[in-house]
């Protein structure tokens, strides 16, 4: 079993989701209230993770960062290196890669939320981040937790993204996936297996505490409150 | 004072234009039937809602001018808005709904007072979801005044009431609004509740204000048909009780007028005498009057209104009849003619009033 390649996997699957509330909470609250025609342009692109091959997605972001490209050389000329197979180059690949994991149940519980409570908070004096903070975050709890653990666990699971652009460094850009694919690689089927097994098990629990908290995983149709 | 000129179109819906001031103190009934936008005008008084053109300005504050895009955020206008069915914070109890829009360092103060004149302190740490329609609703007002507004929107309050509910809390909003003192614009289309609840009254109808003013000069006075139409009762009159019956009868005294009528239920002494025109009897003016509701009265105008006829009386009070042409012509009766103007008892409708 490769412990070192299941902490690399831990630490960006909870970086990739941590970084996923910075980043799909606001996007997520656009994309529920805006009334700009934008949105019918950004949804499609948020959504573009779940149809696009993890390796298509994978050699754009590696084209993005590599030094060729004039986004690659304003990082390198920020950091003073290349993001190309590093870990932080790989965050940015999961993050984008589990975006619509995260964003997709923010905006459908931000959405759900009364609008006459955002009017009696607009009423009783709350601004609009007050309103955000105080009315429609508490509201949208479940969904906000479900976007986590959802954008956690698909981050942990990805494979394709992680092969294109993390290259695979021990320790540093190998994940539980590249690894297992590795041992079977080399031969060695009972590794694979141990660490198949960790992922496994952590993913049932994963779902199994998600369909807990929700009250289903929609199978019978939408989320319980 | 509240200044009101504004459109309102919504894009393949209704189109709205409201002329209106209404006063800066006591409470102002929008009335009239659903649909009217008596909703959208009160929205649009909130800043929830934008005209597409027009002015609003309260006291001397603009609040929305279309000619130089000037618009007043809702938090900016300080109004108390209160919906017909409450909006409460299901995530929060009572005390921090009512503590919404109070200054954390205000709260001590004004929260247990506005749950006190709401009479609601015993449910401060109970739940929305534990609550029947009437105590949303007292929540609701509790919370909307404890946040110091200046005015205050009640949007049909107590629609969403089953009828027990409704008579109790209509009694005990009138007197919480008092206690308040703010200025108040309450929407309905309950009569009982706007002539409860009002001091004055603005008629809606196919989307413009119709007419506005003291509520029974109004009822009495109605501008137009169509405003006698929708507030369906042609006379209104303040009376006060002054005997009762074991019969389940009161005498009422009504501007010098001795009037019959069915007893509204005890300890109610000032009231509405609501008489609609068809159930006045006009009769030649003979035979005893002023024995139950025979009055000696005058005619002041005569108007055709489709088959019928409707005649304005002066008996003390104005008084309105509806009769047929063929009882017109039989009676022979024309401007300055004096009559008996007869209504049964039960036709006599009392409605409670707050004594002013």
């Amino acid at each position: 079993m490769d412990v070192t390649a299941l902490r690399v996997s831990l630490v960006l699957a909870g970086a990739a989701s941590v970084s996923l509330l910075a980043i799909g909470l606001p996007l997520a609250y656009w994309l529920a209230f805006t009334k700009s025609r934008l949105r019918f342009l950004v949804e499609p692109i948020v959504a573009l993770p779940l149809v696009l091959p993890p390796t298509v997605l994978g050699l754009c972001v590696l084209v993005a960062l590599g030094p060729r490209s004039a986004t690659g050389r304003l990082i390198e000329g920020i950091t003073g290196r290349s993001l190309a197979f590093t870990f932080e180059g790989l965050l940015v690949a999961s993050i984008l890669y589990s975006l619509p994991f995260a964003v997709q149940p923010f905006a459908t519980a931000f959405a759900a939320v009364d609008t006459r409570l955002q009017e009696a908070a607009a009423c009783l004096g709350a601004s609009r981040m007050s309103t955000f903070l105080r009315v429609i975050l508490p509201l949208s709890r479940r969904g906000i937790a479900a976007g986590f653990i959802l954008s956690f666990a698909h981050t942990l699971g990805e494979f394709g993204v992680v092969l294109m652009v993390g290259g695979n460094i021990p320790g540093v850009t190998r994940t539980a996936s590249i690894a297992i694919y590795d041992s079977v690689q080399a031969l060695d089927y009972e590794g694979a297996f141990r660490t198949s097994a960790v992922l496994v098990g952590l993913s049932i629990a994963i779902l199994a505490f998600t369909s807990h908290l929700l009250g289903g995983l929609g199978f019978r149709g939408g989320h319980k409150r | 004072m509240i200044d009101i000129a504004v459109d309102r179109r919504f894009p393949g819906g209704p189109s709205f234009r409201y002329e209106v001031q209404l006063a800066t103190s006591g409470t102002t009934v929008l009335f009239g039937p659903s649909g009217c936008g008596k909703t959208t005008l009160l929205r649009l008084l909130a800043g929830l809602d934008t005209p597409d053109s027009g002015v609003i300005r309260f006291e001397d504050e603009v609040w929305f001018e279309g000619a130089t895009r000037r618009l007043a955020l809702p938090q900016r206008r300080r109004v108390g808005y209160v919906t017909q069915e409450g909006s409460l914070f299901p995530h929060l109890n009572v005390r921090e709904n009512v503590a919404f829009g109070v200054a954390p360092s205000e709260r001590s103060l004004r929260v247990p007072e506005a749950l006190r004149l709401a009479g609601i302190e015993s449910l401060a740490e109970q739940w929305p979801h534990e609550f029947s329609g009437g105590q949303r609703q007292r929540v609701a007002l509790a919370r909307a005044v404890a946040a110091k507004p200046r005015l205050l929107l009640l949007d049909e309050p107590l629609s969403a009431l089953d009828a027990i509910a409704r008579d109790e809390l209509r009694r005990d909003l009138a007197l919480f609004l008092r206690r308040v003192g703010l200025p108040v614009v309450l929407v309905t289309h309950d009569r009982t509740e706007a002539l409860t609840l009002g001091d004055r009254i603005a008629v809606i109808g196919e989307g413009r204000v119709l007419q506005e003013g003291p509520i029974a000069d109004v009822f009495n006075r109605p501008s137009s048909a169509e405003t006698a139409r929708i507030l369906g009762i042609e006379t209104v009159v303040p009376a006060t009780i002054t005997a009762r019956s074991d019969e389940g009868l009161v005498t009422l005294d009504a501007n010098g007028v001795t009037l019959t009528a069915i007893d509204p239920g005890a300890g109610i002494e000032h009231v509405f005498a609501c008489i609609r025109a068809d159930e006045v009897v006009i009769e030649p003016a003979a035979g005893p009057t002023s024995a139950r509701n025979r009055l000696r009265a005058t005619i002041l105008a005569i108007r055709p209104e489709g088959p019928l006829v409707r005649i304005d009386l002066d008996c003390g009070f104005p008084l309105a009849a509806s009769i047929t042409r063929a009882a017109l012509r039989d009676l022979e009766l024309h401007d300055g003619s004096t009559v008996n103007a007869v209504v049964k008892a039960p036709a006599v409708h009392l409605i409670p009033r707050p004594p002013r």
